[in-house]
């Protein structure tokens, strides 16, 4: 027990390389890459500290002096899925979601009871995330494991559910998004679009996504988006024309360099996640499988661009208005095509439907955001991130995501019998699913008699 | 010098695993030297898309400037890559 305390003590940025390195050559990559590659993500969590300081020395100060000011609550900084993405993997409970990912897909393909194989093992961190803040709130290791794992049954159920959707919305084949961030929010949209269609005039309203993707062009650079924030938040606090602007590039610099970093972290990672995904491939040849994807592959649409484009300043506007969020959107401002690139396809591209849902949506996420602060500043400081004195940060996106309330608060609730209840009903959906897919199988076979039945009528 | 541009929806993962695999193409193909790669994001790039020469994008673009994108999917799902080599080589060469 004492070794693997030392081990953990270690910190992220030399247990991650040492894990990396051991997963890697298990998946058999050469031990030279591998030692490279562990020693890559080591650097980026190394980059990443750094960044993630700046941000919380200077955009820490001044979203105080905001509050101070106008008795604002936004103390709390979001510091964005990159950062967020390496606090869930920076711990050894995380970390371990990659082969827990790679061993429940597996077993869910052998069974036959997901058609997802998954080969995008990066977005596992999803899962590690919800693991880590169980971990944070019970001091249960065991039930941050089994946490990973349930919640790993249910991306596999949803990668099964959203597959024809993406399919025939985006026009990618047999690829589905089993992504934890966004594909909960499929379920989301439904109801919302059953409601609109019902809505008399709301439901025949349009617009032109490409139109306002155009207008509101340099405000999507997120570049620009930080620089902007840094203005209005200097402002806001009562700084001097010095120091807004001032703070205004270092907010722009958050934006650039954060993704950077964590580009660092994925370089390192992608041998190992490909070396993943090809054992994976190679076990299930030829089956009419779905591959499961980073969602990031649909965000480039115009509707998804635009309507995330408008959902930022109502998104900051909520944080302001609504009482008792304490959550400062900021990092995750450049997120929110996730949140929103799978209610699309639900809405068949309607760019006002979009606005609409996402922006409910996103606004109750602010306050899941608040609840779980804690949990997320505990998590980050046990995967050792530095983040000075009395900051407390969170995650606008994957708190707002609703699997997080359910997992932590059923967690908090009834712990091991909450999450155990979450894992038995998403079990139970996969295999009536299986059931119904065989069901459909036998219909199509019958449907070409149907026809000439009908042709007899 | 031929500028090539491979972008995603982050400018973080995707784009990462696919700037990875055509920076060792280059270097196979001994090509290395005659361009010069960037790695970003959609949303930042939307309105500079004609600095670049050649264009990888792994997340979809907007129907007007299809044209001139290449999809960079192959590489991440490991079908029809050859072909997609042929296209940068092609946008290469002309």
């Amino acid at each position: 027990m004492s070794i693997l305390q030392w081990f953990v003590d270690l910190g992220a940025s030399v247990m991650l390389p040492i894990i990396i390195f051991l997963f890697a050559l298990v998946l058999g990559t050469k031990p030279g890459k591998a030692f490279r590659s562990g020693l890559t993500v080591g650097i980026g969590f190394i980059g990443l500290n750094l960044v993630i300081g700046l941000l919380t020395d200077s955009l820490g100060p001044a979203a105080q002096a905001m509050v101070d000011n106008f008795g604002f609550q936004l103390h709390t900084i979001d510091i964005g899925w990159p950062a967020s993405a390496a606090i869930s993997y920076g711990t050894a409970l995380g970390s371990l979601a990659i082969p827990l990912g790679l061993a429940v897909n597996v077993i869910l393909l052998m069974t036959g009871l997901t058609k997802t194989m998954n080969i995008d093992v990066w977005n596992y961190w999803h899962c590690a995330f919800t693991g880590s803040l169980v971990y944070a709130l019970t001091s249960d290791f065991a039930l941050g494991l089994f946490t990973i794992v349930v919640h790993l049954l249910l991306i596999f159920l949803l990668g099964d559910l959203i597959a024809k959707d993406i399919e025939k919305f985006y026009g990618y084949r047999n690829i589905t998004f089993p992504h934890a961030g966004s594909a909960p929010s499929y379920l989301v949209a439904k109801p919302f679009n059953w409601m609109f269609d019902r809505i008399p005039g709301f439901n025949k309203l349009a617009a032109n996504p490409e139109a306002i993707q155009k207008r509101l062009g340099i405000f999507g650079d997120t570049t620009v988006m930080g620089v902007i924030i840094g203005i209005v938040i200097g402002l806001l606090a009562g700084y001097n024309v010095t120091e807004t602007l001032q703070l205004s590039v270092q907010t722009g610099a958050v934006m650039l360099l954060m993704p950077r970093m964590v580009s660092l972290l994925m370089e390192g990672l992608a041998p190992v996640s490909e070396a993943a995904g090809n054992v994976v491939k190679k076990r299930f040849p030829g089956r009419d499988l779905y591959i499961g994807m980073d969602s990031a592959l649909s965000v480039g649409h115009p509707t998804v661009l635009s309507a995330s484009l408008l959902i930022v300043p109502i998104t900051l506007f909520l944080a302001v208005i609504l009482p008792g969020n304490t959550v400062l959107p900021f990092g995750d401002l450049a997120t929110i095509p996730f949140l929103i690139c799978l209610m699309v396809p639900v809405f068949n591209g309607n760019i006002i439907r979009t606005v609409i849902a996402g922006s409910l949506y996103i606004g109750v996420g602010l306050y899941i955001a608040t609840w779980v602060t804690p949990l997320f500043t505990d998590a980050a400081k046990a995967a050792s991130f530095d983040m000075g004195t009395n900051t407390s940060i969170s995650s606008l996106v994957d708190g707002a995501v609703w699997t997080t309330f359910i997992f932590v608060g059923l967690a908090k609730l009834i712990s091991w019998y909450g999450i155990g209840f979450i894992g038995l009903v998403v079990l139970l959906l996969l295999v009536s699913r299986r059931k119904i897919d065989s069901n459909n199988q036998t219909e199509e076979i019958e449907k070409p008699l149907e026809k000439i039945s009908g042709i007899d009528n | 010098m031929k500028k090539l541009l491979i972008m995603c929806g982050t400018g973080i993962a995707t784009s990462t695993i696919v700037t990875e695999k055509v920076k060792a193409w280059l270097k196979d193909m001994n090509l290395n030297h005659n361009v010069i790669l960037y790695q970003s994001k959609i949303s930042d790039e939307l309105g500079r898309l004609n600095e670049y020469d050649i264009i990888v994008s792994t997340t979809m673009v907007p129907k007007s400037m299809k044209e001139n994108v290449i999809d960079g999917v192959p590489l991440l799902t490991g079908i029809g890559i050859d072909a997609m080599y042929d296209e940068i080589l092609e946008k290469m060469n002309g």
